[in-house]
């Protein structure tokens, strides 16, 4: 009897060990091991008619603004970046007075900035990677360019109301260039001359024909790292899908079973060993609720894995404008995914969505989700503006 | 609701969150067991009073350390399951909490017939909490949320007896070694 006098208090004890131990292990104690490796990403601040660019460090999970621009509107014109291809100076992009800017911002040297205007954009706003080869930079839209980041020195290409909207597989320039009607023809560019060199089209029949009446090929190519075929979203009337390209054109239709009604998919990323995409994928799920997820579709089929990474206000017109804000970014060492919430538009938050960096750890069978929160915008008023 | 994810922010990391009807739970999936499951376990400790015999402790034992495979993510697991895991883990919780303030109260006196009808109950709310989680009704959330105070109030009351009773206990048993 004298050892069951102990024995309840003693279990007591292990109880309350037992559940801090569990709070503990939910409020992220044991879990994320970062690579040190740093996250650049967009944020914008309608309150303070601010946009910005975060440099989130995973490490210390803090961010801090690298560029900041404000707007007389109320929603100032997004800023874009991605780093450099050898890592070394973070790129933005961002459209101002018809121009394109691109800054060049070294992150771990007291070297100065360096700002190159590309002109005569109209409103083209640049779609992401913006791809580099060497130090050059290609960016398509209405006009091509190339930028040298050395140098400074530009080509520039009109494209007699054509629109070109470029991507790399890291060896090759790629384009896709809408015909209308819903067909887009895919190629290459030469990058000596600025030269397109047409490979094969997707035209609105041979979606029809897979099942996709009405479908439209998005202007944001995912090439293969390491391949040749290319993963491309594609818009229909009662579902979106993905395309995969191989190098004679459409070479499947991945129309994946998200779980959802209406889902609608943002830029796709390939895994590495081309067998398994990551996708942005956001549906409706209540009236004017949505909810954001990132989706792993493999390509032979089979469930869809489905992470929820934040809630959203589903407004009346969100499938035309909230996809197209979706990406989400592969770590080099391919174990995290990045997307953020950060650049929405003030009316898709809820007041649960915090505007920050998602990690998703696909090392995690759990696919466990942290969040960094996105800088907080500085003062724009701590000193008396002049006009 | 958002005073309540505020509420939970301390106690869950609340990511991986059930969204009823597209709103979503203050607490992740696993916490939503603990919580929801917990706010169901002890009221069902408090309706049967099982006797605490050393069959039914090893048996709350084992589900308290089935956490450590699921917690520690050793084995690969879904929604569902992190849901039951958590609501197991709040059985075990309950039970070895509740053991040192109802060695003041003894509750179990005089009702030695009530362990078949706890287990039987304990069963049938671990269907109904995933049915719960996955129902299309507006009342889902705010449901779920409120019993999941409950549960956290539940297992923080209970926390707090032991914390109060604990060096009484231990004096007493000191005492009576000796």
């Amino acid at each position: 009897m004298s050892q069951r006098n102990w024995l309840h208090p003693l279990l007591g004890i292990a109880g309350l060990v037992a559940w801090l131990l569990f709070i503990l292990g939910c409020t992220g104690w044991p879990s994320w091991s970062p690579d040190g490796s740093r996250v650049l990403a967009p944020y914008s601040d309608p309150a303070a008619r601010q946009a910005g660019i975060a440099l989130y460090d995973l490490k210390a999970r803090s961010a801090r603004s690298i560029f900041v621009q404000r707007a007389e509107e109320k929603d100032p014109n997004p800023a874009y970046a991605q780093w450099e291809n050898d890592g070394q100076r973070a790129i933005v992009a961002g459209i101002a007075r018809d121009s394109l800017r691109v800054t060049l911002f070294p992150l771990d040297s007291s070297q100065p900035a360096r700002q190159f205007v590309l002109g005569e954009r109209g409103n083209d706003q640049p779609v992401l990677p913006i791809p580099q080869l060497g130090k050059v930079l290609y960016v398509g839209g209405k006009r091509l360019s190339a930028l040298n980041l050395e140098t400074g020195a530009q080509v520039d290409q009109p494209l007699d109301g054509r629109e070109v909207y470029l991507s790399t597989d890291g060896t090759r320039l790629l384009y896709i260039l809408n015909l209308g009607a819903g067909d887009a023809e895919f190629g290459t560019v030469v990058p000596a001359d600025l030269s397109l060199h047409p490979l094969f089209k997707v035209t609105a029949a041979q979606l029809e024909a897979r099942g996709l009446p009405g479908g439209e090929v998005y202007p944001q190519v995912a090439p293969e790292p390491h391949g040749s075929r290319l993963a491309v979203r594609v818009k229909g009337k009662s579902q979106d899908a993905i395309a995969i390209l191989a190098a004679s054109g459409l070479e499947t239709i991945l129309k994946p079973d998200f779980g959802v009604q209406n889902a609608r998919i943002g830029f796709p990323q390939w895994a590495p060993g081309g067998k398994l995409l990551y996708l942005p994928v956001a549906a409706q799920v209540g009236p004017g609720k949505g909810q954001y997820w990132v989706a792993e579709v493999s390509l032979e089929g089979g469930p869809v894995r489905m992470t929820k990474v934040a809630p959203f206000n589903a407004r009346k017109d969100w499938e035309e404008m909230f996809p197209l804000t979706l990406q989400v970014s592969l770590s080099p060492d391919g174990s995290t995914l990045a997307t953020t919430t950060a650049s929405l538009d003030e009316e898709f938050l809820t007041p649960e969505t915090k505007r920050a960096l998602y990690l998703v750890d696909l090392r995690d069978p759990e696919r466990t989700v942290t969040s960094i929160a996105a800088p907080a915008a500085p003062n724009p008023t701590a000193a008396k503006e002049q006009p | 609701m958002s005073g309540l994810t505020e509420l939970f922010s301390y106690v869950c990391g609340q990511v991986n969150l059930w969204t009823p009807a597209g709103e979503a739970l203050p607490f992740c999936q696993r916490c939503t067991g603990l919580y929801v499951g917990g706010a169901y376990a002890q009221a069902l400790w408090l309706l049967f009073r099982p006797r605490p015999t050393l069959r039914l402790l090893a048996a709350h034992a084992l589900l308290l350390l089935l956490m450590v495979p699921f917690g520690f993510h050793l084995v690969p697991q879904g929604g569902e399951l992190r849901t039951l895991t958590g609501q197991l883990f709040a059985i075990g919780l309950t039970c070895f909490l509740g053991l040192n303030p109802a060695l003041r109260w003894r509750p179990w006196e005089g009702s030695s017939g009530n362990q078949r009808a706890y287990w039987a109950a304990l069963l049938a709310g671990v269907p109904l909490l995933l049915l719960a989680v996955h129902a299309e009704s507006g009342l889902a959330t705010p449901l779920l949320a409120w019993l999941g105070v409950a549960g956290l109030a539940g297992f923080a009351a209970l926390t707090l007896a032991n914390l109060a009773l604990l060096p009484l206990l231990l004096w007493q048993r000191l005492r009576s070694s000796a």
